[in-house]
């Protein structure tokens, strides 16, 4: 199955949701015909909290650059013995 | 923890273009971290050299794993697990059930070394052309290491990644690909963990991801780590790939694997990257994850414009309608 017909599928299902809940009328009208848009709005909030929590435990290695400077160093010094051009570019 | 592998043979292809020198220090590091000969006198000088850095996760039981993708495929709750999997710091207890918790994501074991034994490998430069001479550093290179295990391919000029690829592909030998950059940003020392994680758990395609914890990128400022983390949000919600990193391009594939996903593929650069991975994924093909550190750009900056922005945007709506 492609993944936009699950999407599709999805929100068919999320409307059909909401026409009922228009219908039988659980919760009083003005709310529900704002429901669509609550869902979105708290969607987008969603995702920017993502982000923003994402933003902050993004990891970082910043020992790494060290570690490969020293396997540079090592590895043109292994290189040159050998006889291979390791001039920088 | 050692393993011995039997007769599995690891391509491994390096697309190069004006990386003279960088080149040079792949092969080295490479046949650092895969060359260990067993019961040699040198072995342990090599072993005691390597840093004790890769985690080894046991083979974690994925209870629900062939029942998650049949449910995948049935469209029930992909969109709370994949959104909430991949960006939620715990997961809620409801999906708790239908969780399968990927051997990447658990705790930090205690370090134990990666290291395999006798591992068949080749490497498969795949030049275009570049004027700096890379390739005579690789013929250099060849004299030093055996013209059976490095491999210079070119081509005349500059033809993009995934032709590269696929060039690389009909000279590769072994029954396993490795695919990685060689500008440095990938490590050669997470190879053995690559390997060990397939062996392992059997999968078909196994990936480096710099996003969860183990793994990590060094020398992107704050506006490259926002776009990175609303880039990888929006695929994540558009495109539920199961995967934690899209666009990283160090990768180990089966070979039927590659040829299989690779010849339905149209995208360039990085969204070729995405590209593979989703359709992959789409077709049910066993993808497990491994953490590994980026160190961006040894010199120079990577730049990230509007138009590579417009370009993402494009490719992710292309894969939301294609695949």
């Amino acid at each position: 199955m492609k993944h936009i017909v699950k999407i599709m599928a999805l929100l068919v299902a999320l409307s059909a949701f909401w026409i009922s809940l228009l219908q039988t009328s659980v919760l009083p009208e003005s709310y529900t015909w704002l429901l669509p848009f609550y869902f979105i709005v708290s969607l987008g909030c969603y995702g920017l909290l993502m982000v923003g929590v994402g933003l902050m435990r993004f990891p970082t290695c910043p020992q790494e650059a060290i570690l490969l400077q020293e396997d540079i160093v090592e590895a043109k010094g292994f290189l040159k013995g050998k006889g291979v051009d390791v001039g920088s570019d | 923890m050692e393993a011995k592998e039997e007769k599995n043979k690891y391509s491994i292809i390096v697309p190069t273009y004006n990386e003279r020198l960088n080149i040079a220090l792949i092969v080295y590091l490479i046949f650092k971290h895969l060359h260990i000969v067993a019961n040699s006198a040198s072995a342990t000088a090599q072993l005691a050299s390597i840093t004790l850095h890769t985690q080894c996760t046991p083979r974690s039981a994925c209870l629900f794993r062939k029942w998650k993708h049949k449910l995948l495929c049935l469209g029930i709750l992909v969109f709370p697990t994949s959104f909430l999997r991949s960006t939620f710091p715990v997961s809620p207890v409801v999906f708790c059930f239908f969780y399968a918790k990927r051997s990447s994501d658990l705790p930090f074991r205690a370090h134990v070394p990666c290291v395999l034994r006798n591992v068949n490998f080749e490497i498969i430069v795949v030049d275009d052309g570049s004027p700096d001479g890379t390739q005579e550093i690789v013929k250099q290179l060849q004299k030093v290491y055996g013209e059976d295990r490095i491999l210079l391919r070119p081509r005349p000029k500059k033809l993009g990644l995934g032709t590269a690829y696929m060039h690389g592909l009909k000279h590769a030998n072994g029954n396993f690909v490795v695919i990685m950059d060689a500008d440095l940003s990938h490590h050669p020392k997470y190879l053995p963990s690559f390997i060990k994680k397939q062996l392992e758990t059997g999968a078909s395609i196994v990936t480096g991801t710099r996003y969860v914890k183990g793994g990590g990128v060094h020398g992107w400022n704050l506006m490259r780590k926002l776009t990175s983390r609303g880039a990888n949000v929006l695929a994540q919600t558009l495109l539920w790939p199961g995967v934690s990193d899209l666009t990283g391009s160090f990768r180990l594939y089966k070979k039927s694997v590659l040829e299989d996903v690779i010849s339905s593929c149209v995208s360039k650069g990085y969204v070729f990257q995405m590209e593979m991975i989703v359709r992959a994924s789409r077709q049910g093909y066993h993808i497990e994850e491994v953490p590994i550190t980026f160190v961006d750009r040894v010199y120079g900056s990577s730049k990230l414009g509007g138009s590579e922005i417009v370009e993402y945007l494009k490719g992710l709506l292309y894969l939301l309608v294609t695949t």
